[in-house]
């Protein structure tokens, strides 16, 4: 492997990790503060706080992403642009149901994301078997 | 398309390692190039031939049915 993209992806990891790790701390801390505060600007900042490590992981994504050569970045994009297919195609259905009364899909949508990244790693992952 | 990699790379006593950071893509992506799996952009092609001094066409085949019109 190239030492600039294997030095890459190492960095990747690092920074994915060290993101996540901070979205724990910061989810719990937020929600335990949040517990006695009413609503208002403070209540909003900590409602967003977690915003911020998934910003950094973003980030952290981006970077690996132009870093990468050019067939991972067209796996990346190849399995990004079916798992929007797929998540369109979720999203319809369930609002599909829910507009003729058939089901409520009573979550909010923080479901939204976590799905669509493991779409795009499973999806990445076949697009990666196949060759 | 068919190309010549894994015999030039030979000819040159390369691993796909050696010609991975010449290329400065990944081992997987000379893998996938060698077994026909991706074929290489023009910039990326053009930098293969480079490595192995000869003319692009002289290391990749197009299928037949890609150069239909």
């Amino acid at each position: 492997m190239s030492s600039r993209i294997n030095k890459a992806e190492r960095r990747y990891r690092f920074e994915f990790l060290t993101a996540m790790t901070l979205y724990g701390i910061v989810l719990f801390g937020a929600k335990l503060l949040a517990r006695d505060v009413e609503p208002g600007l403070l209540l909003t900042m900590l409602a967003l706080a977690p915003q911020v490590p998934v910003a950094l992981a973003c980030i952290a994504f981006l970077r690996f992403f132009f870093a990468a050569d050019e067939r991972e970045r067209r796996l990346i994009a190849d399995a990004a642009a079916i798992s929007l297919l797929v998540g369109i195609f979720a999203a319809l259905t369930l609002g599909f149901l829910h507009s003729f009364g058939v089901f409520y899909f009573e979550w909010d949508m923080l479901w939204f994301g976590p799905f669509l990244i493991a779409m795009w790693g499973a999806t990445r992952c076949i697009l990666l078997l196949r060759g | 398309m068919e190309n010549r990699l894994k015999e030039l790379r030979a000819q040159m006593k390369l691993s796909q390692g050696d010609l991975a950071e010449k290329l400065d893509v990944s081992r997987q992506t000379v893998n996938s190039l060698e077994r026909g799996k991706y074929d290489p952009s023009l910039p990326l092609a053009f930098k293969i031939a480079k490595v192995f001094g000869q003319p692009i066409e002289s290391i990749f085949t197009p299928d037949e049915r890609e150069i239909e019109a």
